[in-house]
């Protein structure tokens, strides 16, 4: 999960902002740098969650190239846009946890985060996993 | 005809494990559904060369978002299978992944995606898997937080597979519901095979000037893609008269309903023919 996609995120219960990011394994994984883009996200981000999640990562540098406040556009130069860049979309949360006020709790597994509210339960008891499996991808076009 | 695998099974089991290796192998499947991936965002008629953000819903093995990021756009896509996402880890797709039931909403806030698209999903949510699954409401929670989450005027292109008039309907009703406007586009409407169905949707009013997309395949002539070519027919006809009598009446009756009429409920007689009475 990417700092740009947790920013985006609120509780699926009850769309309390924001969830409480606690990353307990990190990845770094490069993106092609596009400023249009970068720019394009700036007005959307909520910039004292994104500083506050920027700050699970162990990279002090890239941190403090981050403005400690929402950026005004005209004063951003190549370096910070780049910083910005980075944290947003090249730090990826692994493993980890993301809170919301009333207690609910998410986790953030293999960089997916778990957003499920009911969790799937079989209710038969039935149908056995790899058999309905198999027989799902023996379709035509139709309804895949 | 095969049966349709939303009858077989929830989502979480059809696409298992094995089912999301099975999807993700086969090229056939590969194929069509890139095709379909590369309609959605045709019609999502974003600007010329400029790199958005958007959301694939029921994103699977990540093919519809390989098409995204083809384009030079970032998404993050939602699927309720944890295999199907781990596939698509395995594929090292360039989106984010979310494990999320979009019958439960979509958990984005505000004006956050410039577009979504979803391919092969959401025909999912008039199904009811589970004792407590109720396809209206899952529907509304569906089409209302999608409508939030994007900019205002972004557009949703869903491609489905409907199972008849009525989920049809279903699908719009609660999409306009929702304040989307646009409707439903149908490519290839002459041919059984090549048709696809597609809600075309904008979050908010319709915008002034903006072209109405038009379904492709509408003209005899024009050729149907690869892989679903079946026997053509020479008739000019228009997609309207394709509909059956029923279908044209309960697409009247619809556009009369949102034009606020009152207008009788359909029912298993619309459109039929009624006998002379005596
Ligand atoms: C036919 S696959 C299409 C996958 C991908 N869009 C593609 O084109 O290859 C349908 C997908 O919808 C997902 N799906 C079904 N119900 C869903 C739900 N309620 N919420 C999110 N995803 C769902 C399934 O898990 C599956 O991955």
């Amino acid at each position: 999960m990417r700092l740009l996609t947790h920013n985006m995120l609120h509780c699926p219960r009850t769309k309390a902002y924001p969830l409480q990011l606690v990353a307990s394994t990190c990845d770094d994984v490069q993106v092609p740098f596009s400023e249009a883009f970068i720019r394009r996200m700036l007005p959307r981000i909520q910039w004292e969650v994104f500083r506050e999640a920027a700050a699970q990562f162990p990279d002090e540098d890239m941190l403090a190239k981050l403005p400690e406040s929402t950026p005004q556009p005209d004063t951003l130069d190549e370096p910070t846009l780049k910083a910005i860049h980075r944290a947003l979309l090249e730090w990826h949360v692994v493993d980890g946890t993301l809170k919301a006020e009333n207690g609910s709790e998410y986790a953030v597994k293999n960089g997916i985060p778990n957003l499920v509210i009911t969790e799937v339960r079989k209710e038969s008891g039935g149908a056995d996993d790899a058999n309905s499996g198999d027989a799902a991808m023996d379709v035509d076009d139709k309804g895949q | 005809m095969s049966p349709r695998p939303e009858h077989k099974a929830p989502a979480t089991e059809l696409y298992s494990t094995k089912g999301a290796a099975k999807y993700a192998a086969s090229t056939r499947i590969n194929a069509v559904q890139k095709t379909l991936a590369e309609r959605c965002l045709q019609l999502l008629a974003l600007p010329e060369a400029q790199p958005s953000l958007l959301l694939d819903i029921g994103t699977g093995t990540g093919l519809s978002g390989d098409v995204l990021t083809a384009a030079g756009h970032h998404w993050v896509g939602t699927d309720i299978s944890q295999p199907m996402l781990d596939t698509a880890l395995e594929n090292d797709v360039d989106g984010d992944l979310v494990l999320a039931d979009a019958g439960e909403g979509v958990a984005f806030r505000m004006a956050t995606f410039d577009g979504a698209v979803s391919v092969s999903a959401i025909q999912w949510l008039c199904n009811a898997d589970r004792s407590d699954h109720n396809p209206h409401k899952r529907l509304n929670a569906f089409f209302s937080t999608l409508y939030a989450a994007l900019t205002r005027g972004a557009r949703a292109a869903l491609q489905f597979y409907p199972e008849n008039v009525a989920q049809i309907e279903l699908l719009v009703a609660s999409a306009m519901r929702a304040g989307f406007s646009g409707g439903l586009l149908v490519d290839y409407p002459n041919s059984t095979k090549a048709k696809k169905y597609y809600l075309c949707l904008t979050a908010g009013p319709p915008q002034k000037g903006a072209v109405q997309p038009k379904p492709l395949g509408v003209d005899s002539n024009a050729s149907v893609p690869v892989g679903n070519r079946t026997t053509q027919t020479t008739s000019r006809r228009n997609a309207s008269q394709q509909l059956s009598r029923k279908d044209q009446v309960i697409s009247k009756k619809d556009r009369r309903r949102r034009q606020g009429h009152l207008v009788r409920p359909d029912s298993k007689y619309t459109g039929r023919k009624r006998r002379v009475q005596f």
